[in-house]
């Protein structure tokens, strides 16, 4: 693998591993925007799993149509083992680097104010 | 249940395709409907449900997902549809439109892929689309859009016919036009016009000149023009005075609507306003509207459009009938009635004036008859040579840019053979193929013609500033729905003609079965079909670049045309001597006006005395008209019938000078002396008309021109020649001096002048000529003290002479920039081609040239061989243009001065040109081609 993953990207994985099953379009968005505070577009989510796709990290399936997507199918995502070992191995990149420093950033931070 | 907004879902619809679509599509409304469930309102989820839906499209364009394969259904499409990007969609939509989307998709999408190719095309087109709708503007404004009156269609213009020669002599006098407003049944209503004067307008802090032109009282009636602001004429205007009641102290005024704007920003409070024009008073009572048009045809003299040269509109009222026929200044506009033709008004018109001749006898004298002409079938020909030359040119360069354009997508087309052929074999069929080629011409001629309607946009405002004058003005020109239509239609043409010689390949890609087939036959006959093009395109830009350079070559020996005076360091001051005027109920009309003579005449020399004393001046004189001063002609008949040679006669201008504006021009006096101011001092004074004046010992002064025409062997100073100004009063003058030809009207007028004294002439125009030292704001200040000593209320407008000699060639000069830019489009244009076909060839032809090399051919010849094949399809291309320039010369005739069309400088230059052009754009692929590697070329497919 040549490139890590962006912020965008670790979001997207991380709620396919939450939302496991029920991981689609309008339910990650919700959980992006729950938990992360960040708000997205469903191009955007799409246009994201597209290029973790593209990668290998992530499979898509579609699912049934229902009425309230007005007759429309859905498109599941779920994470491949070479995501979720691409997201592991930026996680652990990230917490080392963090480790012994989070109350000293918390601390700058602070002080920023 | 309650749908999400329609216009949005099927922007998505159209924007998106395949899986992408059907998922996205559903997230909006799944959101949506949860949004209304949450309980917000109807409005808010739909306004969330646009936002949503437009930042998606912004993701998906901006980051390019849109233009790549899905990754989940690539590989299905494939395998269960011939068209690699179809998938299964829901069966809603309208399943062909969909199909020609998916086309436009599809094309955008390969278009992408090569945007240097695509760049060029749009530029070819945008440039070819945008020169041919801004010259369209043009004509669409001077020929097509119709007079903004009533029903210009039965407008014309009627005027006295007795000569051939069109010009002031043309005029009717004021009781001739009574008769035939009283008389002419088959005419609606007659009305007229005068003469245009430069009038001044004083009793300001700043005094100015503002163009004049009186009506008669039912003009604007007539023409069926409403008002801006306030009134337009009303029979009252035109009534005169009773018998005995004093002349009207006040006249009314009509003000231009630029006028309007010019001087009074538009406010609405300038009805009633009073404005002092020469020495009168007038109010102004109405401003016309902004769209007031008036051209004339070209044979009334008029020159311009009356609606946007004139400032100022006044009406006569004076008694028509008590005026002299012998002054004639009326400028006759008919409305002819529905029930008869144009012949039959030029019937009844003969009947009129055999009436009006046996009727009086000054008429009978003068052979008066009166003629008629259709404003509408004369319009705008004074400037429809340019726009056939324009037009020309244009075309020129809108082919160049199809058939370049053509050629760029032909090349592409039999790049992608093979991904073509793929497709045939899948089972497209290929009306299919054929379509997806057309519609990438469509797309492209779109995104042109886009660019191109700015390009003329532009190219509008470029033209309000350096138009020359007779071109429609700036606020005319505008992208209105014809222009639109126009360009539109371009748009569709340019896609046609680019876009089928394509779409016929693709549409044989699929007829063979071609996977394998690199028949050189066929890539033979392409190659022909594009040496063929590359040539076309070379024959236009050679006609462009060969007209540009006999329009140059013409400007060149017209700037090298000798003036017949020295315009270095003149100023010519525009003024207007307002001297009072003479009492007309005088008992002796011929003593006042004597007295008016001396008195004008008194100040006139004092004037010239004290500028002649003004520290920095060399010489002060001053004429009326001041040569090519582009607006007055003001024409004489001549003869020598006072020597029983009536035979010898023509029609030459007449200047009104001042002694002392020879030398203020460093005209050389060739024989003889100059006017003097004393010249008419002894003559007794007549008052002619209402502006000549009878001397009983005239003097004149002519050019060497007219000398030698009426005297061919014997010195003209001493003899004698008759001039009349209009048919009505001749003067028997004394020529006293020779003076050099001068060109008056353009630099090569061929007329022959004749000078007469200042005296003679009751006009309030003058023109100063003042040779100084040194121009300066200092010298111009004293200059306009000097005048105003004299002249308390005068204008002095100061344009320095050599101003006058610029805008003599101002025509030529644009006419040469036009054409020198629609050249250099076309020569880039042109390299372009040449580059592109000759790429393309090197590549089809690589395994060939590569067993060349293996065999042991010189990379140089190879090199050579190339630019030698450009050269020569070149050569072809130059002979035929040169052919097309031939036979299209007539078109720039007009322009062409002292160069035949073969001109040799002109001839080489072109081909030089277009020689460098072909030698650069073969250059980079003939040294491609050189360069090949043997065993690559030949493993290569």
């Amino acid at each position: 693998m040549t490139r890590g993953l962006g912020e965008l990207e670790q979001l997207l994985l991380f709620a396919l591993i939450e939302l496991g099953d029920e991981a689609h379009g309008v339910a990650i968005r919700d959980l992006v925007q729950l938990q992360a505070g960040k708000s997205l577009s469903p191009g955007a989510v799409h246009t994201g799993y597209e290029r973790l796709q593209k990668r290998g990290f992530v499979d898509s399936s579609l699912g049934e149509p229902t009425p309230t997507r007005g007759g429309r199918r859905k498109r599941h995502y779920r994470i491949t083992s070479e995501g979720a070992r691409a997201l592991h191995r930026t996680q652990i990149r990230l917490q080392r680097m963090a480790a012994g420093n989070l109350s000293e950033l918390e601390r700058l931070a602070d002080l920023g104010k | 249940m309650v749908a999400p907004p329609k216009l949005l879902s099927g922007l998505v619809g159209v924007l998106v395709d395949g899986v992408r679509r059907e998922v996205l599509l559903g997230d909006l409304e799944e959101t949506f409907h949860y949004r209304l469930e949450q309980g917000l309102s109807l409005r808010v989820a739909r306004m969330h449900y646009g936002r949503e839906a437009l930042a998606s499209l912004w993701t998906l364009y901006i980051s390019g997902t849109v233009f790549q394969p899905d990754p989940s259904v690539a590989s299905i499409s494939v395998a269960s549809t011939p068209h690699p990007r179809s998938t299964p969609r829901p069966t809603a939509e309208g399943a062909t439109i969909m199909r020609s989307w998916d086309d436009l998709r599809f094309s955008t999408n390969a278009l992408l892929k090569r945007p240097s190719l695509s760049l060029v095309v749009v530029l070819a087109m945008a440039l070819g689309i945008g020169a041919s709708t801004l010259v369209f503007s043009v004509v669409e404004a001077a020929l097509l859009r119709s007079l903004p009156v009533n029903d210009p269609a039965s407008l014309m213009m009627v005027w006295n016919r007795q000569s051939s020669d069109v010009g002031s002599s043309n005029l009717l006098s004021a009781p001739s036009y009574a008769d035939l407003k009283e008389r002419a049944n088959t005419l609606e209503t007659v009305a007229a016009f005068g003469e245009i004067v430069v009038a001044p307008i004083v009793g300001t802090d700043q005094p100015t000149f503002a163009r004049l032109v009186p009506v008669t009282d039912n003009f604007f009636e007539m023409l069926g023009v409403q008002p801006r602001a306030g009134r337009l004429f009303v029979p009252a205007d035109g009534t005169p005075p009773a018998d005995g009641a004093p002349p009207r102290a006040v006249s009314p005024l009509v003000i231009s609507h630029d006028y309007w704007q010019r001087e009074f920003s538009g406010s609405e409070d300038v009805i009633g306003r009073s404005l002092k024009v020469f020495s009168s008073d007038y109010q102004i009572v109405g401003v016309l509207p902004q769209d007031f048009r008036l051209v004339f045809p070209a044979a009334a003299d008029v020159g311009e459009d009356l609606g946007t040269s004139i400032d100022l509109w006044s009406t006569w009222a004076f008694d028509l009938r008590g005026a002299s026929r012998n002054s004639r200044s009326f400028r006759v506009v008919a409305r002819k009635h529905t029930d008869f033709s144009l012949a039959d008004v030029r019937g009844e018109l003969n009947n009129i004036a055999a009436d009006l001749r046996s009727e009086n006898p000054e008429l009978e004298e003068s052979g008066f008859a009166l003629g008629a002409k259709s404003f509408v079938a004369e319009s705008g020909s004074h400037i429809r040579p340019l726009l056939w030359m324009l037009g020309g040119a244009v075309f020129c360069v809108l082919l160049v840019a199809c058939v370049n354009s053509s050629g760029l997508l032909l090349a592409r087309t039999t790049e992608r053979s093979r991904e073509l052929s793929v497709r045939a074999a899948l089972g497209a069929d290929r009306w299919r193929l054929a379509l997806l080629s057309l519609s990438e011409a469509l797309l492209l001629a779109l995104a042109g013609g886009a660019l191109g309607m700015a390009l003329a946009w532009l190219g509008m405002k470029a033209l309000a500033i350096a138009g020359p004058a007779g071109l429609p003005q700036a606020d005319q020109l505008s992208l209105n729905v014809g222009v639109l239509g126009f360009a539109i239609a371009l748009v569709l043409v340019c896609a046609a003609i680019a876009g089928l010689l394509p779409a016929a390949r693709a549409m044989r890609h699929a007829r063979r079965d071609s996977l394998n087939t690199r028949s050189s036959t066929a890539t033979r006959r392409q190659r022909r079909l594009r040496d063929v093009m590359v040539g076309v395109q070379i024959a236009l830009t050679v006609t462009l670049v060969l007209a540009t350079g006999l329009l140059l070559r013409s400007l060149a020996e017209l700037q090298r045309v000798p003036l017949g005076f020295e315009p270095e360091n003149v100023l010519a001051v525009d003024i207007s001597t307002v001297a009072g005027g003479f009492d007309r109920q005088a008992e002796d009309i011929n003593a006042a006006f004597g007295r008016w003579i001396e008195k004008r005449r008194g100040i006139e020399q004092a004037l010239s005395q004290s500028l002649n004393d003004l520290p920095g001046v060399e010489a002060a004189g001053a004429v009326f008209p001041v040569p090519l001063n582009g607006v007055y002609s003001r024409t004489c008949d001549y003869s020598l019938a006072n020597e029983g040679r009536p035979e010898v006669s023509g029609v030459a201008y007449f200047r009104n000078v001042w002694p002392g504006y020879f030398e203020s021009m460093q005209i050389p006096l060739l024989a003889g002396r100059d006017l003097r101011y004393d010249d008419d001092a002894s003559g007794q004074h007549e008052w002619a008309n209402d502006d000549e004046v009878r001397t009983d010992r005239p003097t004149v002064v002519i050019d060497s021109r007219l000398a030698s025409e009426l005297w061919p062997d014997e010195d003209a100073v001493g003899k004698t020649l008759r001039y009349d100004i209009y048919g009505t009063v001749f003067h028997d003058a004394e020529v006293v001096g020779v003076v050099p030809f001068v060109a008056q009207g353009s630099l090569v007028d061929q007329r022959q002048t004749i000078y007469i004294p200042r005296s003679y002439y009751r006009s309030q125009e003058l023109t100063l000529t003042v040779r100084v030292k040194q121009d300066s704001p200092a010298m111009r200040a004293s200059l306009v003290d000097a005048i105003h000593a004299e002249f308390p209320e005068s204008p002095a407008l100061i344009r320095p002479l050599n101003d006058y000699v610029d805008s003599a060639t101002a025509t030529n000069r644009f006419v040469l920039s036009l054409l020198g830019g629609f050249a250099s489009i076309a020569l880039l244009l042109a390299g372009i081609g040449i580059y592109g076909a000759l790429a393309l060839t090197v590549r089809q032809r690589g395994k060939e040239i590569g067993i060349h090399l293996a065999m042991g051919a010189a990379p140089r010849r190879v090199f050579t061989g190339m630019v030698r094949r450009s050269l020569t399809l070149s050569a072809i291309g130059m002979a035929a243009g040169v052919l097309l320039a031939l036979s299209a010369t007539s078109l720039i005739s007009t322009y062409l001065y002292q160069v035949s069309s073969m001109d040799p400088i002109a001839v080489g230059g072109t081909v030089m040109v277009q020689c460098v052009v072909t030698l650069l754009a073969c250059w980079i692929p003939a040294r491609r081609a050189s360069r090949v590697e043997p065993i690559k070329a030949l493993r290569a497919d």
